[in-house]
């Protein structure tokens, strides 16, 4: 009966949101009102394809929003988690935190 | 075989606290209120302070007005400094909007401060009064240590004020004299410390 509610939270928990390097992506943007990319390389230690990559996902799930502008005639990208970004990633540890939980017990 | 080789292992509260300290990591936060606490510990030698008459609490509102002035002026003031030397190197991060719960918390803190310094030109002794400060002072170190996702440095930093007080408490100064001492010693403390890691920050983004 235990281990049937530990694999419904686990079949629960957001898979775009649970692979590593997303996980890192939306920890940093859950910190921040908003981030560049080079902020994002440097502190989640990806490489700028697998980012980008990433990025593009979380942007097309409606997670991450994405902004163009210019510095210095530079161009510059700025990233943010969309409200249901937020959401999605609030769920997710609650989730998590659950099913830990559930296997202390 | 995605990205697990490429990226240090890290659990999602270390990753957290390197975000948050990446704001603190330039130096550029002590440096501008190092600043502040200079220009602050200014108004208790300017001589238009020294003479401004009044009653005490106009003056003391006044003051009010003048540090939060400052203190405005100093979020700038770091905005502008990372936008030029700090954002071209690590890039550019925005802090969350301030909780409504913590601009509450900060504004009785300051209410607090000036609050004690009203009621030490009436009520208490100076001594207890100073120590009194040294307290708060103290307690917002801690706070900012903790926020600031606990960089051994301000820990370093927080129990100064209660240096401060105790050094005011024993050799009695008035209370505007041991003010003036706190916020001097804070302010060229802030800005050493912030110096040094500026330096540190500036070799290690370069090399």
């Amino acid at each position: 009966m235990k281990n049937k509610k530990i694999i419904k939270d686990i079949m629960a928990l957001e898979k775009l949101i649970h692979e590593p390097s997303r996980l890192a992506i939306f920890t940093i943007l859950s910190g921040v009102k908003e981030a560049d990319f080079k902020f994002l390389l440097r502190m989640s230690g990806l490489t700028r394809g697998n980012l980008s990559v990433h990025l593009s996902k979380l942007e097309d799930a409606g997670y991450v929003s994405v902004k163009k502008r210019f510095i210095n005639k530079t161009p510059n990208t700025v990233y943010n988690l969309t409200k249901e970004g937020r959401k999605a990633f609030s769920d997710y540890l609650k989730n998590m935190e659950a099913i830990i939980k559930g296997k202390k017990k | 075989m995605d990205n697990a080789k490429e990226r240090k292992e890290e659990n999602i509260e270390d990753l957290k606290k390197k975000v948050h300290q990446s704001w603190y990591e330039d130096g550029l936060f002590e440096i501008s209120f190092g600043i502040c606490y200079l220009i602050v510990g200014l108004m208790f030698v300017s001589p238009i302070m020294r003479f401004l008459h009044g009653s005490r609490i106009s003056i003391v509102f006044l003051r009010l007005i003048v540090v939060l002035a400052i203190v405005g002026g100093s979020f700038l003031l770091i905005r502008k400094l990372k936008e030029k030397v700090v954002w071209n190197r690590t890039g550019y991060s925005a802090r969350r909007d301030y909780n409504p719960k913590m601009v509450l918390i900060l504004a009785f803190v300051i209410f607090l401060f000036f609050g004690f310094y009203i009621l030490d030109l009436s009520f208490l002794s100076s001594g207890i009064s100073t120590l009194l400060l040294g307290l708060i002072m103290f307690f917002v170190f801690i706070t900012q240590y903790v926020q600031a996702g606990k960089p051994i440095r301000f820990l370093i930093l927080s129990p100064i004020p209660l240096l401060v007080a105790g050094i005011n408490y024993i050799l009695g100064l008035t209370p505007d004299d041991g003010l003036f001492l706190m916020i001097y010693i804070l302010g060229c403390t802030f800005l050493i410390s912030g110096i040094i890691v500026y330096i540190k920050f500036k070799r290690k983004s370069t090399g």
